[in-house]
C-alpha cells in the first residue's frame, strides 16, 4: 500500500481527510461493463434511462478494468469464466469493489446443488463487497446494492489505521 | 397439414432401408425406432424424399438409460408442414464405465445441423459420433474430464484451481479489509430468519447493552 | 541584465512545481501493489498472446514527412504575404512567390503520381523486382 495508508490514529483532521477521499471515492464509482449471464440485462437496465445510475456518479462505465473501480459480477460464473473474472479481479487498480448480483453468484443459485460445472458464489474466487440476491434482482435491488456500498466506502479508513473489525459488525446490525 | 407420424413410418419401411424399427407410442409421443446402422440412410431419405422433404434437423439429444443410451433426432419440414421423431439405441454392456463411448453412425453429412448437436452430446454424454468431421468438446472447457449428464457421473470438487463445491473454501488470501463476515457461520436455532448469523440475539453484546430486537417482522 | 525576465522564472518554477507535486503525492499516498497477475497485459482476460510491441506502418511515417515538407512551405510564404504590399518591386515579388509555390507543387504531383499519397497502395505503383 502507499506510504500513510493505514498509519495515523483517528483524530479531527484525519477524520475529515478520510471523509474527503471516501466522498470522493465513492461519487465516482466507475464500473466495468462486465455481463456474464440474465443478471446483466438488468444491470444494463440500471445504466439506462430510467433506473439511471449516472447520477451516482457511476454512469461512466469502463470496458478495461484497468480504469474503473468496481466490478459488478451479473450472472453464473461457470469454471471456464471464473478464471477470467479472476483474472479480471486482479487486473483492477486499487482501490477496487466487488458487487455479487444475482443468485448463482451469491451461492450458486439455481445450479447450487446440481451444477457441475458453477462456481458456487463468486466470493469463493475474488473477494466481494455487496451481495445482491435475487433471480434477476430487480434494477432498483442493484441500486440499493450500489447505495450500501457508497455507505461502505464512506466508513472505509485510507488514512487513519483500521478499526476493529467485530465493533464494526456490531455497530452495523444493533439498532 | 402435412402426413401424419404413422403415415411417415409406412413410407419408411415401404423404402426397404434395412433397420427401420416400429413406431413407438403412436398416440401419446410418436418415435420411429431405428437401428444405428440404418441411421445415415433413413436421414437421407428424409431429407431428400419429395413427400417427406424435412430440410431441419433441429435437434439431437442422447439420453442415459439403465440398460442403453437412446440417441434421439428431431427433423421436421416447413414446406410439407409434418415433424418426425426418430431414436436409434446403444445396448450398455455390463461393464460400462466412464470409459464405455457408444457408437452411433454421425448424420452432419446429410445435416449441416448435426454438427454442433453431436458435438453436445459427445461433450455432455460421450456418445462417441463415427464419421463426424470434427468431434471435440463444445460447452464444457476442453480440458475437462469426463461426461457430466451420465448416470454414473461423480461431480468434481475443482477444476484448474476453480472450487466448484458448495461449501468450498475461497482461494484468494483475505486482506486485512473484513468488511464482510467470515465464511459460513452457523446459524444457531432460534435466531430469527431476518436477521444475519452474527447478529446480537445469536451471541453476546461486545457493548454490554441489552440489544433491541425487533420483533414481530419478517 | 536579465531582470525583465524574473517573472518568467517565478512563472517557470511554479509550472514544474504544479506538475510534479501531484504526481510525488500521488505516488506518495496511492495504493500500490503489483503482482504478477496484476500486471500481465490486458487481453479481456485471456492469456496474452503474440507480441506486445506492433511493428509500425511506415505509411505514417510517409506522410508524416510530406506533411512537414509542406507545412514549411506554408511557413515560408506567411513573411512572403505579409510584406507583399511593401515591395519594390511587386511583380517580381509576385512571380518570385509562385514560382516558388510552383516548385513545391511539382513534388506534390510527384508524390500524388508515384502514389505514396495513397493509403492502399495497389499494385499498379508497386515497384516490381523482376518483371
Amino acid at each position: 500500500m502507499g506510504l500513510l495508508n493505514n498509519t495515523m490514529p483517528a483524530n479531527a483532521v484525519t477524520n475529515a481527510v478520510d471523509g474527503a477521499v471516501n466522498w470522493g471515492r465513492k461519487s465516482s464509482l466507475w464500473p466495468m461493463t462486465f455481463g456474464i449471464a440474465c443478471c446483466a440485462i438488468e444491470m444494463m437496465a440500471v445504466f439506462a434511462a430510467t433506473y439511471d445510475l449516472d447520477r451516482f456518479g457511476a454512469g461512466v462505465p469502463r470496458a478495461t478494468p484497468r480504469q474503473s473501480d468496481l466490478i459488478i459480477v451479473p450472472g453464473t460464473v461457470n469454471a471456464k469464466m471464473a478464471v477470467r473474472v479472476k483474472r479480471l479481479y486482479d487486473q483492477m487498480a486499487e482501490p477496487r469493489y466487488v458487487i455479487a448480483m444475482g443468485a448463482c453468484v451469491c451461492g450458486g443459485g439455481p445450479y447450487a446443488k446440481w451444477g457441475y460445472n458453477t462456481v458456487k458464489g463468486v466470493h469463493k474466487i475474488i473477494p466481494v463487497d455487496i451481495f445482491i440476491p435475487g433471480c434477476p434482482p430487480r434494477p432498483e435491488a442493484l441500486l440499493d446494492g450500489i447505495l450500501k456500498l457508497r455507505e461502505n466506502i464512506s466508513r472505509d479508513d485510507v488514512f487513519r489505521r483500521r478499526r476493529d473489525t467485530a465493533q464494526t459488525l456490531d455497530s452495523a446490525y444493533s439498532t | 397439414m402435412g402426413m401424419n407420424e404413422r403415415e411417415i413410418h409406412a413410407l419408411l419401411t415401404a423404402s426397404g432401408i434395412d433397420g427401420v424399427g416400429g413406431l413407438e407410442q403412436p398416440d401419446l409421443d410418436p418415435t420411429v425406432v431405428l437401428q444405428p446402422s440404418a441411421l445415415v440412410e433413413v436421414m437421407t431419405l428424409l431429407r431428400d424424399d419429395e413427400r417427406l422433404a424435412m430440410e431441419m434437423l433441429h435437434c439431437v439429444t442422447a439420453v442415459d438409460r439403465e440398460d442403453r443410451v437412446d440417441v434421439v433426432y428431431h427433423v421436421c419440414s416447413f414446406a410439407r408442414h409434418h415433424a418426425l421423431t426418430l431414436r436409434t439405441s446403444v445396448a450398455k454392456p455390463d461393464d460400462a464405465d466412464e470409459s464405455w463411448h457408444p457408437e452411433v453412425p454421425s448424420v452432419a453429412s446429410v445435416y449441416a445441423a448435426a454438427d454442433w448437436h453431436e458435438r453436445e452430446q459427445w461433450d455432455l454424454l460421450g456418445v462417441h459420433f463415427t464419421g463426424h468431421p470434427d468431434l471435440r468438446r463444445l460447452l464444457l472447457p476442453p480440458e475437462w474430464i469426463g461426461h457430466p449428464l451420465r448416470k454414473d457421473y461423480v461431480y468434481p470438487s475443482e477444476h484448474g484451481g476453480i472450487p466448484l463445491e458448495l461449501d468450498a473454501v475461497p482461494i484468494y488470501e483475505r486482506d486485512e479489509r473484513e468488511d464482510t463476515p467470515p465464511v459460513a457461520e452457523p446459524r444457531p436455532a432460534g435466531t430469527p430468519l431476518n436477521q444475519p448469523p452474527s447478529a446480537p440475539s445469536a451471541r453476546p453484546h461486545a457493548g454490554g447493552k441489552a440489544p433491541a430486537k425487533k420483533e414481530g417482522e419478517g | 541584465m536579465f531582470h525583465d525576465y524574473h517573472a518568467v522564472l517565478v512563472f517557470l518554477i511554479a509550472g514544474c512545481v504544479m506538475v510534479c507535486a501531484p504526481l510525488l503525492l500521488g505516488a506518495l499516498f496511492r495504493p500500490r501493489n503489483p503482482y504478477p497477475d496484476k500486471t500481465i497485459a490486458y487481453e479481456c482476460a485471456e492469456d496474452p498472446v503474440g507480441e506486445a510491441q506492433v511493428r509500425f506502418d511506415m505509411r505514417f511515417y510517409t506522410i508524416a514527412l510530406i506533411f512537414i515538407i509542406f507545412e514549411v512551405e506554408i511557413a515560408l510564404m506567411f513573411p512572403w504575404a505579409r510584406i507583399f504590399r511593401h515591395a519594390a518591386d511587386v511583380p517580381l515579388a509576385l512571380w518570385a512567390g509562385l514560382f516558388f509555390a510552383f516548385i513545391v507543387f511539382l513534388g506534390l504531383v510527384v508524390d500524388w503520381v508515384k502514389g505514396d499519397l495513397d493509403w492502399i497502395k495497389t499494385f499498379r505503383n508497386k515497384r516490381r523486382v523482376q518483371e
